[in-house]
């Protein structure tokens, strides 16, 4: 497995098990009307705190173990793969931006609207490291 | 999914001492993953990067390469 592909699990894994976490704890709160918002706000400052800990963790142990493959930039086959899971992310964001858009003109809670927008960052970032995985494992 | 564009990387490495995919993509600038793929008919590499394969082999392009639509 390459260095891209490990890094891109890492950021998949990392990123599905911490913000899991957080909008586990959320949803029950939203479905009983009963929010401790600046709890939620201080709780999603932590998740992605220690997202970025993880990750950074993470990276810093396996360029360790692979200095070369690390150091060195993505090659053309690379780029591809990052463009096409960059392309399903953005479609992700933005029919998330859309949805909050419309949600805020509905009259909808910003904290509700704000933690849909969080949402669908946290997916579109999945959906761009689980295609970048699946392209690595068919070879392109 | 396999591309059209087959290739005779694997016959040439093994004529050209046995040479790994590792070496091989050191000495075009790509990852041994890529050259793994390409050699599978897995990718196909752009016009640059399969010039430095022929390259590397002393080979002209259409000996390394051929574009099988069938």
């Amino acid at each position: 497995m390459s260095f891209r592909e490990k890094s891109a699990w890492v950021v998949l894994v990392a990123n599905l098990v911490v913000f899991g976490l957080y909008f586990g704890a959320l949803a029950p709160a939203l479905l009983r009307g009963a929010v401790d918002q600046p709890h939620f706000i201080g709780l999603l400052a932590k998740s992605v705190a220690l997202l970025v800990v993880v990750i950074v963790i993470l990276s810093i142990a396996m360029a360790i173990r692979s200095p070369g493959e690390a150091n060195a930039p993505r090659d053309e086959r690379e780029k591809l793969i990052a463009l096409k899971g960059a392309r399903v992310a953005y479609v992700a964001l933005a029919t998330t931006a859309v949805a909050a858009f419309w949600g805020l003109i509905a009259g909808l809670d910003r904290f509700l609207v704000a933690n849909a927008l969080f949402l669908g960052l946290v997916v579109a970032e999945a959906a761009q490291n689980g295609v970048q995985i699946v392209h690595y494992r068919r070879g392109a | 999914m396999a591309t059209v564009v087959a290739n005779a990387i694997r016959r040439l490495r093994f004529e050209h001492g046995e040479m790994t995919q590792q070496e091989l993509a050191d000495k075009v600038g790509v990852t041994r993953q890529t050259i793994n793929a390409i050699e599978q008919g897995k990718y196909s590499p752009s016009l640059e990067a399969a010039f430095r394969i022929a390259a590397v082999f002393g080979a002209p392009l259409e000996s390394v390469f051929q574009y099988r639509p069938d």
